[in-house]
């Protein structure tokens, strides 16, 4: 018999897959990404409480099926449902971002317990009706740093020669960065230097300091598109989200 | 479809096209077909037709309906002060069973999902407001589902009506009827609990 298994998650998409069975993606602390069928959730009495819903978070019980088959959730206790978030479309939306992202980001059995806490901090910051722009910008470089393609700070990608202390910068994505001005292309598109020092403290920064966190309103066009094209690189596609969320007005 | 007939194969291609309906399922319908009487397999064929040329929306609810306006919101016995939102019109069909509520509704066609690319401007919200704005509408129920997306949803409406002045509700959440306790999440019993309604005197 298969084993089960016992972890911390939270749902970021459903399915319902019958009149009473839902396929569930969650993301969880120890696995990361999970497809499981959750059978029976959509009965009044189940092993998952009801219906699973998004964002729904707590510990999750579940047999592990071989590779390449949907696990089973067993047991499910939702701890945290996160209620802020239904009051408002733009902390929702960036909510749904962060599920996007995630879905999109990372793979089955790619655990990292720090990005599980960091997203579940940045839900409840959220939920606490912090500004939403600049949480999302927080969560957005913090994953870029998981990815791995967090911009370069202070230092040109190419020659690692040291970048000026103000000013603009070439600075070219599919390269990593920002550029010297020996190394930048004459096309090269520019930011100013305070931009990527932002990005940096936006990096730093906790899910619980979010919603503190004030960027200077010239800065903050480059800021946006340094994530945006930094993500859609990462992630090879502009996030759909991102337009969504530009309807909103969250920006 | 190799090996089978040319309308058999046709058949079954559009067979396999509906939802849940495998390769397997698709044949097994389409050798039923073949074998029921043609009388039986036209009142079938008949039966489709029918739907996709006398189903329409309702230019008022956007209910699903072969007049327009549907049948309730051309019936005068109705409401007309009480407006009903709901995500669907399998939610109007479960209200009108229950046989409670006599008002009016508004089907929005879904409910905001950005992950699966549903946003406000793809159902009927501006439609609700030109509607409640028209005046004559008293309240405003807002009964979509009671889940993440279906309370964004709600909210969002809410909000959208604000200017109108009218009163907006949502339905009582809390146990359902025929459930247990011990069965129940944390968040149902808050709501029902932050719900809970006197036993007036003498009703016991």
């Amino acid at each position: 018999m298969a084993p089960l298994r016992k972890t911390q998650g939270f749902c970021i998409r459903r399915v319902d897959f019958s009149e009473t069975s839902q396929v569930v993606t969650f993301y969880t602390r120890s696995e990361g990404l999970m497809r499981l069928v959750a059978k029976g959730s959509r009965r009044k009495k189940s092993a998952t409480q009801g219906r699973i819903d998004l964002f729904a978070c707590g510990e999750m019980v579940y047999i592990q099926k071989r590779p390449g088959t949907l696990n089973i959730l067993a047991e499910f206790k939702p701890e945290e449902l996160f209620d802020g978030l239904r009051h408002s479309l733009q902390q929702a939306y960036s909510a749904f971002y962060i599920a996007a992202l995630l879905d999109r980001g990372t793979h089955e059995g790619q655990a990292s317990a720090a990005c599980y806490d960091f997203c579940v901090g940045m839900l409840e910051t959220l939920a606490s009706g912090a500004r939403a722009d600049v949480s999302r910008m927080v969560f957005e470089a913090h994953f870029l740093d998981e990815l791995g393609v967090v911009p370069q700070v202070g230092r040109c990608v190419e020659c690692s020669g040291a970048l000026p202390g103000r000013g603009m910068v070439g600075y070219v994505v599919a390269r990593g960065g920002p550029l010297c001005r020996e190394c930048a292309p004459d096309d090269a598109w520019r930011v100013p230097v305070g931009a990527l020092g932002v990005v940096e403290g936006l990096r730093r920064a906790s899910p619980a300091a979010a919603g503190r966190i004030s960027i200077a309103p010239k800065l903050r066009p480059f800021v946006r598109d340094i994530l945006t094209r930094c993500m859609g690189h990462a992630l090879e596609l502009e996030p759909k989200m991102l337009q969504y969320l530009q309807e909103v007005r969250c920006d | 479809m190799s090996g089978y007939t040319k309308s058999l194969g046709n058949l079954m291609e559009e067979l396999v096209k509906l939802p849940g309906v495998g390769k397997r399922s698709a044949e097994r319908l389409a050798f039923h077909l073949l074998r029921v009487s043609t009388e039986d397999a036209m009142a079938l064929a008949r039966a489709i037709r029918d739907l996709k040329k006398n189903t329409r929306l309702c230019s008022k609810c956007f209910n699903i309906a072969e007049s327009d306006p549907c049948g309730i919101c051309s019936d005068s016995r109705r409401d007309r002060t009480i407006l009903c939102v709901v995500e669907q019109t399998r939610d109007v069909i479960a209200i009108e069973e229950a046989g409670t509520y006599s008002g009016l509704y508004h089907v929005l066609q879904g409910r905001i999902a950005p992950l699966e690319g549903i946003t406000p401007e793809s159902l009927t919200i501006s439609q609700l407001v030109d509607r409640v704005k028209v005046g004559g509408i008293k309240e405003v129920i807002l009964a979509t589902n009671p889940d993440m997306e279906g309370d964004v949803t709600a909210n969002y409406i809410a909000e959208q009506l604000g200017p109108a002045g009218v009163r907006v509700t949502r339905p009582a959440r809390g146990l359902p009827a025929g459930s247990q306790v011990e069965y129940v999440g944390k968040k149902i019993i808050s709501d029902a609990f932050e719900g809970r309604q006197q036993i007036p005197p003498g009703s016991g």
